[in-house]
């Protein structure tokens, strides 16, 4: 595929290049910003498998340089007058006045440094397997999240003074608002063991977001929506007041990503976060939801009729069981006018490819898989539908 | 050497006592290889064990796709069995003894012989030098064209003109072919050889000498053609005792024909002739009943009647108008059992089927299809009770050797490319023994296998997730796309259990998107770089059991880059000369065509673009062109156009503009699965599955008055599954109930039953059944007869379900 093509392909990739972000992905958590307010009274941030780092770019101008972006940053302004036209979306400015306004305004949203001067109370800590370039304010880690000799490198990252040798928890003294994690394996195309991995790596996002995370924090992560998703629902229901999966139109409708954001950090009582005993391998979990009195209820207002659409209360009549089975309310984020990233773009004419911000960090070995995706190999013809 | 990539086993294979030899290690890594290793362990050293790895070989077993799991035998002192399981589902067997004892089997090596070691055999055994004269000066010494004689006897002729023979009794025995002065020096430097008939071998000169030779016997001279003999074309399926072949001659009008005469023991050339177009040059020759067809080096086919005298010049009757080709035409064999159908086999890769009309007045393509092989040099049918097609030619820098019939690859040998001389022989009823003699770096390699290196224990299907699942009208035929790029053709298995794969379909260049039949004989298909190909699928009458497979039509309204997707399509409607259809393209397009009967030409009728986003689904309500089609942003829309004429004389399309009729938001993002029907006239029914987990179910009207869609209501069921609805299919639909079938990502499927309540206000709908799927990644869902879904995805799986439980 030319540089142009995937330029074409994905409006994503062209964007990120753009407007100087490490990966597209950087488009993902702007969006899930956008619909939960993720950012909101936040200071101190665990961004887990962070590199190539676009992730933690958003948190270092969000957080430090009080950058703000908006939907002008992803949207497509083609679209949104179609959508006017079409009546996807009202078309609320009538007269050419109001729609300059408008434009302003839609202007004005996207990336105005509020103040100038960095906050110094801003704490974010980035941990990947690979090498992440340095970001400003921003502490980088290489470990690996699944490894328990992780915990005690966050926690002192997170707090200088914190001595692995002389202390006993494995709690943060100062814990943080946020913990935020993309994590994915390389996947291998065996569908069971791709999933398998993710729900691990989920896993171990969790255990460690549960010894850093204050009470009311939250929790972000990638997910593979596939078989017995609805069990990992069930179990982050444990810890949460709100859980949701949401989808960022950044993230292509075709692959099986999705995020998890669980909301208002609510350790069942007596839990203690321990790597000795983490939750995803034994019984813990399961006997924590047994615990739990209603684990399933999430007083949650059908977002029905606001969009016309009656929710239907439904009957079960197939006699399945559920035990310990939950679906999280699915939420879209980005708004309509964002550009889609499964549609193909026309370029202007005049349009320039620009080359990555940084070259992606990968294995060595993907050249070979990507020699032989290329020759139609194990994968076919078409590009790889797990997309970063 | 070694992997390219991760590794996902390693298994020890067989090994003698471990002090005394090598241990053999199999490993298979994610560049889809497996690769042998011997091991060599040094346990005594003072300084602790020692240990060297050796690399011996690297295969692929799975034809390029992944290998998920492996096993190997590891008896001491026996040859390990390897077996394999891939993403293609196949389980595969190779190692191991080979069974021997039958009358036609094969011994197994592999030898590469330089000209002088096979001088030197030569002089061992007969103690002199050379029988033949040796040319004067200094002589390149190399081997040049190879015939096999028989299956145990080869023939191969060498620049200095000198001609060797070898009888295979375990090992190739060499002796040299007594040859007459006169004859080395005509066959010096050049010379053209073929097997015309059992233990028979024409040869021509570059002074125009044709040669027999028969085993056992001196060489003959049988004439001579002013002119470079250029090649020789055994006359394929003419009388085996009375043979004949096709001589062709540098330049010349007419090719010659050569007739034996088995009872007088006379070989007549040139008697008969067959007139040629200007700069024809035949590459390929075959008797099909009463024609003789050619196939020249541009792929052209022509038909001559048979000749009815025994000399004289015959004209061309027919020739291919469209030869789809400009390669050489390198074999033609008729179809077993059949004297008006033949095969032909090209350069281009792809092998075709005709069939000859009635008294030869023409003949037509049935059958087009691409194995996985870059140049086919040969075919030949088994003489089983169930003939199968086997192939051989040239991928890359493999020889290939292949079951076309079971999409087996029987072997593939590293031979430095095409272009090579070669020769090939196997038992008439024993595919997988082969004997393939070739020039290998001006080296003679001899290989003869008893067995194919790969058994398949079981049956494959898709490389990679299927996305699309059509069942022909009558059910006859279930067709499955997937990301492979391939398309395979199924027929319930004779044994009641499964499906067996009748056909694969490789064509697409990207992943498939959509799939649908038109009847039991047309199909159409759609998927990335701009691809979208109308497939006829027929029966020919022959006793080789296969589908006669034709891409009738390709979609060419190509973009510059041609890099968009077509995402959907459907037909609108079918008038006399024509067919309407409308297609989706991944940059918010919707299109209109007009696809002529006869024409097989695609015309532009009308287009209109959404706002952005991209459509995935496309379906058109039988009313006479209106249009739905779902988008990435969750919304469904159902464009319209005026009628342009109702009943066109010609294949003139649709021009009128299209406009949306009626939009509305059903899904928070993608819809990812549609299904609509039309319960009672003026009533519409629409079940949708999205990304966002939900189904949701849209009551429509026709109104009476305006003829505007009006909306009765718009009913979801949010959490319908865990994870994206990919699959979905209307199963019943009565006035009042409609049951619905659901398949996702998160591998359950689910029978749900929706009954409009009666006062017309709502919808009351139940989960009737949920169960475990077995599939992964399902793509699609299709009813594939009463009471029956096929869920598409990582492999396949057929449901049953009782769709009236309550009544
Ligand atoms: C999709 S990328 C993250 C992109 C990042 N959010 C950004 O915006 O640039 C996924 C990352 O997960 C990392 N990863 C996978 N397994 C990991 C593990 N066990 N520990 C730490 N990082 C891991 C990979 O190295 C990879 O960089």
């Amino acid at each position: 595929m030319g540089k142009s093509s995937k330029d074409k392909r994905d409006a994503y990739y062209r964007l990120a290049k753009e407007q100087g972000w490490r990966a597209r992905s950087a488009f993902k958590l702007l969006q899930l910003d956008e619909e939960f307010n993720l950012f909101e009274d936040v200071t101190r941030v665990v961004d887990l498998c962070a590199a190539p780092g676009s992730w933690s770019q958003v948190l270092s101008r969000v957080l430090i340089k009080n950058e703000q972006f908006g939907r002008c940053a992803w949207e497509d302004r083609e679209a949104k007058f179609r959508q006017r036209m079409l009546n996807v979306i009202p078309s609320e400015p009538t007269t050419q006045e109001e729609s300059q306004q408008q434009e302003q305004k839609d202007a004005e949203m996207g990336n105005i440094p509020e103040e100038s001067g960095d906050r110094p109370d801003v704490k974010i800590v980035s941990i990947d397997l690979q090498p992440i370039s340095p970001l400003p304010g921003v502490i980088t880690l290489r470990a690996d999240i699944t490894h328990p000799a992780t915990v005690p490198l966050l926690l002192k990252a997170l707090d200088p003074c914190y001595d692995p040798e002389t202390s006993t928890s494995q709690q943060a003294q100062h814990p943080v608002d946020l913990v935020i994690s993309d994590g994915a394996p390389d996947v291998t195309g065996l569908h069971d063991l791709d999933i398998y991995v993710q729900s691990q790596l989920l896993f171990a996002a969790l255990n460690l977001a549960l010894c850093v995370l204050k009470p009311g924090g939250k929790f972000v992560a990638k997910i593979f929506r596939g078989r017995n998703v609805d069990l990992l629902y069930a179990q982050l229901k444990v810890f949460f007041e709100k859980v949701y999966v949401a989808k960022p139109r950044s993230s292509r409708a075709s692959s099986v990503e999705a995020f998890i954001v669980c909301i208002n950090f609510q350790p069942p009582e007596g839990f203690k976060a321990s790597l000795e005993e983490p939750l995803g391998v034994g019984s813990r979990l399961s006997e924590l939801q047994e615990q739990q009195q209603d684990p399933i209820s999430q007083a949650e207002p059908p977002k029905a009729g606001d969009d016309g659409i009656t929710e239907v209360i439904l009957e079960d009549v197939s006699g399945s069981d559920n035990k310990n089975r939950w679906i999280a309310p699915f939420i879209a984020c980005g708004d309509l006018s964002a550009f889609d990233s499964d549609a193909s773009y026309k370029l202007a004419a005049d349009h320039v490819s620009l080359p990555p911000v940084q070259p992606p960090t990968a294995p060595p070995y993907k050249r070979a898989i990507e020699l032989r995706r290329q020759n139609g190999g194990a994968y076919g013809k078409s590009p790889n539908r797990c997309t970063q | 050497m070694g992997h390219l990539s991760r590794i996902w086993h390693v298994k020890f294979g067989e090994h003698v006592l471990c002090s005394q030899g090598p241990i053999n290690v199999y490993s298979f890594g994610e560049d889809t290889t497996r690769q042998k290793w011997e091991l060599s362990l040094d346990l005594t050293g003072l300084e602790g064990p020692k240990g060297s790895l050796k690399h011996c070989t690297t295969d692929s077993c799975h034809s390029g796709k992944n290998i998920w799991s492996a096993a190997v035998s590891n008896r001491e002192g026996q040859a390990s069995l390897i077996a394999t399981g891939g993403a293609d589902g196949k389980i595969v067997i190779s190692g191991g003894k080979a069974k021997t004892g039958t009358d036609q089997s094969y011994e197994d090596f592999d030898l590469d012989l330089s000209f002088v070691d096979v001088l030197e055999q030569i002089q061992k055994d007969s103690g002199s030098l050379s029988i033949n004269p040796l040319p004067k000066g200094s002589f390149k010494h190399t081997f040049q064209k190879y015939a096999f004689l028989s299956d145990s006897r080869v023939i191969t002729t060498t620049s200095p003109g000198r001609m060797f023979v070898a009888d295979i009794q375990e090992t190739p025995q060499w002796k040299e072919v007594r040859l007459p002065g006169e004859v080395v020096t005509d066959l010096r430097s050049y010379n053209v050889m073929k097997t015309v008939a059992s233990e028979t071998v024409v040869l021509g000169s570059a002074a125009g000498n044709i040669y027999l030779l028969q085993s056992g016997r001196p060489i003959r001279p049988v004439g001579n053609l002013s002119g470079k003999i250029q090649d020789i074309l055994p006359l394929v399926g003419a009388s085996v005792q009375n043979w004949q072949a096709v001589i062709t001659v540098l330049g010349a009008d007419r090719a010659y024909i050569i007739s034996y005469n088995a009872s007088t023991d006379e070989a007549k050339v040139g008697d008969l002739t067959l007139s040629l177009q200007e700069h024809y040059i035949p590459t390929a020759a075959a008797q099909v009943g009463s024609a003789i067809i050619l196939g020249s080096r541009v792929g052209v086919v022509t038909l001559y009647p048979l000749p009815q005298d025994k000399a004289g010049m015959v004209l061309p009757q027919n020739w291919s108008r469209d030869p789809k080709t400009k390669d050489a035409i390198t074999a033609i064999v008729a179809l077993p059992g059949s004297s008006s159908n033949f095969l032909t086999t090209c350069r281009d890769g792809k092998y075709r089927m005709y069939t000859i009309w009635h008294e030869n007045r023409g003949f037509d393509l049935r059958h087009e299809i691409s194995p996985p092989m870059g140049m086919i040099e040969g075919a030949w049918f088994t003489a089983t009770e169930n003939p199968e097609l086997i192939l051989h030619g040239f991928k890359g820098k493999q020889f290939v050797y292949y079951n076309a019939t079971t999409s087996a690859v029987l072997a593939s040998l590293e031979c430095g490319g095409a272009h090579r001389s070669f020769a090939i022989t196997s038992p008439r009823t024993n595919p997988n023994a082969l004997r393939l003699i070739f020039t290998k770096s001006s080296h003679l390699r001899f290989y003869s296998q008893s067995t194919s290196f790969l058994r398949t224990l079981k049956e494959g299907g898709h490389g990679r997730e299927i996305r699309a699942v059509a069942c022909s009208s009558s059910s006859k035929y279930i067709a499955t796309a997937a990301e492979d790029t391939v398309i395979r053709i199924w027929s319930p298995s004779p044994t009641g259990i499964g499906f067996k794969c009748l056909a694969t379909l490789e064509k697409h260049s990207s992943g498939i998107q959509s799939l649908k039949w038109q009847g039991d004989n047309t199909l159409i298909s759609c998927g990335g770089s701009e691809e979208l190909f109308i497939w006829k699928i027929t029966k020919i009458d022959s006793d080789y059991d296969t589908l006669a497979i034709k891409c009738e039509a390709v979609w060419n309204f190509h973009t510059k880059d041609k890099d968009l997707r077509v995402m959907a399509f459907d037909h609108i409607g079918g008038w006399e000369h024509h067919d309407e259809i409308a297609i989706a393209l991944s940059n918010s397009t919707i299109q209109t065509y007009s696809y002529g009967a006869s024409t097989r030409e695609f015309k532009f009728g009308s287009e209109a673009t959404y706002t952005g986003a991209c459509p995935t689904q496309l379906k058109c309500m039988p009313n006479g062109g209106d249009i739905l089609v779902a988008y990435t942003d969750g919304h469904l829309a159902i464009w319209t156009r005026p009628l342009w004429d109702p009943y066109p004389e010609e294949p003139i399309p649709n021009k009128a503009p299209l406009s949306i009729e009626l939009l509305l938001k059903l899904h928070q993002s993608s819809i990812k699965s549609l299904d609509a029907v039309n319960p009672v006239d003026g009533r519409w029914i629409i079940a949708t599955g999205g990304d966002d987990n939900a189904l949701v179910i849209t009551d429509l009207r026709c109104d009476d008055d305006t003829g505007k869609y009006v909306v009765n209501g718009r009913y979801r069921v949010s959490s319908a599954h865990g994870a994206a609805v990919t699959g979905l299919k209307i199963i019943r639909d009565d006035e009042d109930v409609v049951e619905v079938v659901t398949v996702s990502n998160d591998q359950r499927i689910k029978l749900w039953r929706a009954e409009p309540q009666k006062d017309g206000q709502g919808m009351k709908i139940t989960l009737q059944d949920n169960k475990y799927c077995g599939v992964a990644d399902a793509g699609d869902l299709e009813v594939i007869e009463s009471g029956k879904v096929m869920v598409g995805g990582v492999g396949m799986e057929v449901w049953e379900f009782q769709p009236f439980k309550w009544l």
